[in-house]
């Protein structure tokens, strides 16, 4: 029987998975989450031959479908809203370089030394500035990543060495941790799922230090210390936790939980970071701009963004202008909004910058909305093309599956409406009320909350109408 | 004392899941009102568009029709094949360079539909797409945008105000 007089107030909501015996039992196991990456390292292989040596033409090549429909799809539509960094768990791109690291794949080795220099990351760059700065360069080449599969396979080739790299250099997961392009945004949306790994209670982790205390930190005979760099008893949001559940193993107490917990419960926690606004910015900003560029009916855009076509001059434009609207544009508008909100709340004493930086999260319900209005658009009409890849991964005729001359078919087309109108408006709604907590919060006390907030609500409206004009009108 | 928090707390959340699936079922009505909007008066008419097609873009890029119209559609490759593939009408046909292929269909339901080259023509090839619009009536509206954006602002305003009531509902709790 759980006591609920000791249970912390904010785990009133929570569904702890761990108390089932059988999900427990896996977690605790090595082979959680060994097989999982084993086999997405299986296609992440083929994805790069195929990127390297099949055909170029990107909609017969599986690098391309798999990676740029499927995985992406997946990723956005299923798993950071429902499970958050699940993707983490089983991501292929830095097994190889954590395996070397560790001298090994499935048990822990725990007096071996690991092979690395074990440096330190540097302090200026803890943060996730450098992931922003990877995205919006991966994001500027979009156009010629997601058309040619060679260079699909030589940018995960290259995520893959950079990684072993990193992985050779410093303490654990640096690359996941300040590195990988993705991680800086499944990180902050993974803030919106309802599953989260935290501690049954901080007490217990409080009280156990000595020399055998903190194995989640450490490591033990069971696993591995946290490969985030993580302190599984100070975690409040789901950020920078990989999900990777060596601490499930490693708790000698059994002090570890998987929570299922309502929808975007991190985002009401007040760390609020400057780096990580502008990741909220740059993640709706690329939302809009690909929206625009990739299935609005303006050739000379696509022309521009498509260096392999076209000319650098153009190529640089639209360079210009996405990034412009990464940094520049989007940031504009939420500053604007909170100078007007913090003037019509007269709360002029609060520092603009706490305002600014705080209303940037209202960016995250909606810009992943956006998101998967935007990936349902391709899923829907281009996932037909998986269907004969299956059977042809490199398009060399081959017909495995026998599926190898399906033609492309656009599934249901007319039902998009149906499913992006909701899913733009239900973001809508949480931002705002999201935006209502934040008011609360920066103003110290709920009058006049809603005037500092009307203008930032204004502004998330206005971003909700133009994408619904992008994909209805 | 904890008894009833958890009570408020489980009614609020309860509350907040009605609130949002009351959204949900804003933004399906205004898409399905859009979308079946009944139709204003004016005279259906044949409208003809010669579309030329060249990696990776329409020419017209955007179709602007009223609902009703007969819409007949050259299709004219200039560099090498390209489709026509419009979605929601289930339309498709393709045309080699230097040849034309024609489409012909009533415009009958409104909104906004991409049309997209169902050959595969080139890198950008997912990404060739044009736009019809079938407005409804006389007035040069689309429905289905004006009836999900109404919703929008709907969706805007009724969130400041449930969360203004949150304010005054709840002053007495902690
Ligand atoms: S942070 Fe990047 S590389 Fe690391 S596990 Fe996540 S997606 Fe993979
Ligand atoms: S906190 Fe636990 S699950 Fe999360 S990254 Fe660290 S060890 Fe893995
Ligand atoms: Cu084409």
């Amino acid at each position: 029987m759980i006591q609920i007089a000791e249970v912390e107030p904010r785990q009133e909501s929570r569904v702890n998975l761990l108390r089932y015996g059988p999900a427990k039992r896996v977690l605790r196991s090595r082979w959680f989450p060994f097989l999982l990456i084993l086999a997405n390292l299986f296609v992440f292989v083929l994805v790069i031959l195929t990127g390297l040596f099949g055909t170029p033409v990107g909609n017969r090549n599986f690098s391309i479908i798999f990676v740029w429909i499927v995985w992406w799809a997946l990723l956005i539509v299923l798993l950071i809203p429902l499970a958050g960094r699940l993707w983490c768990t089983m991501c292929p791109i830095p097994a190889i370089g954590e395996w070397v690291q560790r001298r090994g794949a499935l048990v822990p080795r725990s007096r071996a030394r690991p092979l690395s220099l074990g440096k330190e990351w540097p302090k200026p760059l803890r943060n996730i500035w450098l992931q922003n700065f990877s995205f919006a360069a991966v994001a500027s080449f979009s156009a010629i990543i997601l058309t040619r599969p060679k260079v699909t396979g030589v940018l995960l080739l290259g995520f893959m060495v950079v990684a072993l790299g990193l992985f050779l250099l410093y303490r654990r997961r640096a690359f996941c941790r300040y590195v990988c392009p993705v991680s800086g945004f499944i990180g902050l949306y993974s803030t919106v799922a309802p599953l989260e790994l935290r501690v049954v209670d901080r007490n217990v982790c409080l009280k156990h230090c000595g020399a055998q205390g903190k194995e989640c930190m450490k490591g033990s005979a069971q696993g591995y210390g946290c490969p985030w760099m993580e302190y599984p008893g100070s975690l409040d949001r789901n950020s920078y936790c990989g999900l990777c559940g060596e601490c499930i193993k490693t708790c000698p107490l059994d002090n570890i939980a998987l929570n299922l917990r309502p929808v975007g419960a991190d985002l009401l926690v007040p760390e609020r970071r400057l780096d990580e606004a502008y990741k909220a910015f740059i993640m709706l900003a690329a939302a809009i701009i690909y929206s625009v560029v990739m299935m609005g009916p303006w050739g000379w855009m696509k022309s521009w963004a498509d260096l392999g076509s076209g000319s650098p001059v153009h190529f640089l434009g639209y360079v210009a202008m996405l990034v412009g609207s990464m940094l520049v544009v989007v940031p504009g508008f939420f500053l604007a909004a909170s100078w007007l909100g913090r003037l019509m709340a007269g709360v002029t004493h609060i520092p603009l910058r706490r305002l600014f930086v705080a209303f940037a999260y209202t960016a995250v319900p909606l810009g992943l909305a956006a998101w998967i209005a935007f990936s349902l658009g391709f899923l829907f009409i281009n996932v037909s093309y998986a269907i004969p890849v299956l059977s042809d991964p490199f398009g060399w005729a081959w017909n495995l599956f026998h599926t190898g001359t399906h033609g492309w078919t656009p599934y249901v087309p007319q039902v998009l409406p149906y499913l992006q109108a909701p899913t733009l408006l239900v973001g809508l709604a949480l931002s705002i009320v999201l935006g209502d907590r934040i008011a609360e919060e920066c103003l110290g006390g709920r009058s006049h909350r809603l005037r500092a907030l009307a203008p930032v609500a204004a502004v998330l409206t206005a971003a909700t109408v133009l994408l619904l004009w992008l994909y209805l009108g | 004392m904890r008894q009833m928090r958890l009570g408020a707390v489980s009614f609020a959340r309860r509350k907040g899941a009605l609130a949002l699936a009351g959204v949900m079922v804003i933004a399906v009505l205004a898409v399905a009102l859009g979308s079946y909007f009944p139709r204003r008066g004016g005279s259906a008419v044949t409208r003809e568009f010669t579309v030329s097609a060249r990696r990776f873009s329409y020419s017209p890029e955007r179709l602007l029709v009223h609902q009703g119209d007969r819409v007949v559609i050259h299709l004219q490759p200039l560099d090498v094949t390209h489709g026509f593939y419009l979605e929601g009408y289930g339309i498709q046909t393709y045309a080699t360079v230097g040849g034309e292929s024609t489409a012909e269909f009533v415009a009958d339901k409104p909104g906004m539909f991409r049309f997209r080259c169902s050959e595969t023509c080139g890198p950008l090839h997912p990404f060739m797409v044009g736009q019809l619009d079938v407005q409804s009536g006389t007035r040069y509206t689309n429905t289905v945008f004006l009836a999900t954006a109404a919703a929008a602002l709907m969706v805007a305003v009724g969130t400041v105000v449930y969360v203004g009531r949150r304010g005054r509902a709840s002053d007495t709790d902690s």
